[in-house]
């Protein structure tokens, strides 16, 4: 009897033992901002000091990658006077006319609405070649749990172009930046990252040194 | 690999086939596992694992000798500041969640030095198979590299039964695993303590 109360105990504790692990990826994310990553590649072969002069539109280009969620406006006026302010501070002088630019800088903007996993980074349309980073995917929310889920995220690219000197069908881009994150229903929360991670595109290399 | 079935097939016999007048007892162990990452492991995760546990089944070949199976899973997990990482001329700064989840399952013998006491010493040593999940979240991606590894392990601790047949084991093991697949292996010091059952 006590031989067999002793084997009945060591089983509820080995049905018990997983149960205590609940998940086998505790932590993650918990704010917003947690999601926030920010990319910069840039040609090494350029010279950054020697081309002071830039030229960038009035507007920010909206792309609507996968979804067709209208893209928000609203913060236009607040991306575009955030690059100026870092490429001032950069030394760099902005041109009303595009003859007088040494590169050009434009800023897009994108939404995408995920319903599952299937966007790779370094795959997609805007990106064209970031081939360390392969291998990535979504996750969030939830990922391996099985069930369907829907959440939006905003990406910010600014590009850098050197222009040819001859009219071409296609531009050198020397440096670019893309921002991605999950999009908050706050927009104080929203701009504030905005603000941040322009200030962060410009504090990486080529413009700041590796720390 | 083909050297751990063997293994492993020679264990399940001896479980099931050794016949002399000690070897007619089973155990087992089962315990919560604490885990102090090492080596390339600590520069991956530095952060001690608090989530283990260890399902350990033997049976003694002779009063002092026992062979065992064990089934463990640990998990190691560690969020990075918001920080940047470099490749060549590209910087990604983000927020970075790491996370090994290993599953050892291994066979072993252990020697225990007082077998007619209360109090038994022991040390052991085995070997196995290692699956080893390597992760890491970035933003709302992620990576994962899902591996199974060739491992073995030392370790020594004891076992104090306060009734027949009932008591505690505490003991310490040293995990390590070889390179597989291109992907390095871990290494990890494990602290065990919970219950040893004798049947």
């Amino acid at each position: 009897m006590k031989k067999k109360l002793r084997k009945i105990f060591s089983f509820i504790i080995v049905a018990a033992m997983p149960l205590a692990f609940f998940s086998c990826y505790p932590g993650g994310v918990e704010y917003y901002s947690d999601t926030d990553i920010i990319m910069t590649n840039y040609d090494e072969d350029f010279d950054f000091n020697a081309n002071m002069n830039y030229f960038m539109p009035d507007t920010v280009h909206y792309a609507k990658g996968d979804s067709d969620d209208e893209i928000e406006r609203k913060f236009e006026d607040d991306i575009l006077n955030r690059i100026e302010s870092n490429m001032t501070k950069l030394g760099y002088t902005r041109q009303a006319d595009e003859n007088d630019a040494d590169v050009y800088v434009v800023a897009t903007v994108t939404s995408s609405s995920y319903t599952g996993i299937g966007w790779i980074p370094g795959g997609g349309w805007w990106w064209g070649g970031y081939p360390g980073w392969g291998g990535w995917y979504p996750w969030y929310p939830g990922y391996g749990w099985g069930y369907s889920y829907s959440y939006t995220t905003g990406s910010l690219f600014m590009e850098m172009a050197n222009p040819p000197a001859t009219q071409q069908d296609t531009v050198d881009i020397v440096w670019n930046s893309a921002i991605n994150g999950l999009l908050s229903t706050s927009d104080a929360n929203t701009l504030e990252r905005i603000n941040r991670n322009i200030d962060q595109a410009f504090n990486q290399p080529p413009f700041a040194p590796k720390k | 690999m083909r050297k751990i079935k063997y293994f492993i097939v020679i264990a399940v016999l001896a479980l099931t086939l050794s016949n002399n007048s000690y070897s007619q007892e089973t155990f087992t162990n089962i315990t919560y596992d604490m885990s102090v990452p090492l080596g390339n492991t600590a520069d991956f995760i530095s952060k001690t694992s608090f989530r283990g546990f260890s399902f350990d089944i033997g049976r003694y070949v002779t009063d002092n000798l026992a062979i065992d199976l064990r089934f463990s899973w640990h998990t190691f997990y560690e969020e990075m500041p918001f920080d940047s990482y470099y490749d060549g001329t590209q910087t990604v700064t983000g927020r970075q969640y790491r996370y090994i989840n290993s599953f050892p399952i291994t066979g072993g013998i252990k020697y225990y030095f007082n077998s007619s006491s209360h109090f038994m010493p022991y040390i052991g040593a085995g070997l196995g198979a290692y699956g080893q999940y390597v992760r890491t979240d970035m933003g709302i991606y992620t990576v994962e590299n899902r591996q199974w590894h060739f491992g073995f392990f030392p370790e020594a601790g004891f076992v104090y039964e306060f009734s027949y047949g009932t008591g505690f084991v505490l003991n310490a093991r040293y995990d390590n695993t070889l390179a597989a697949g291109g992907h390095d292996g871990n290494s990890y010091l494990t602290f065990s303590v919970g219950f040893h059952f004798r049947h």
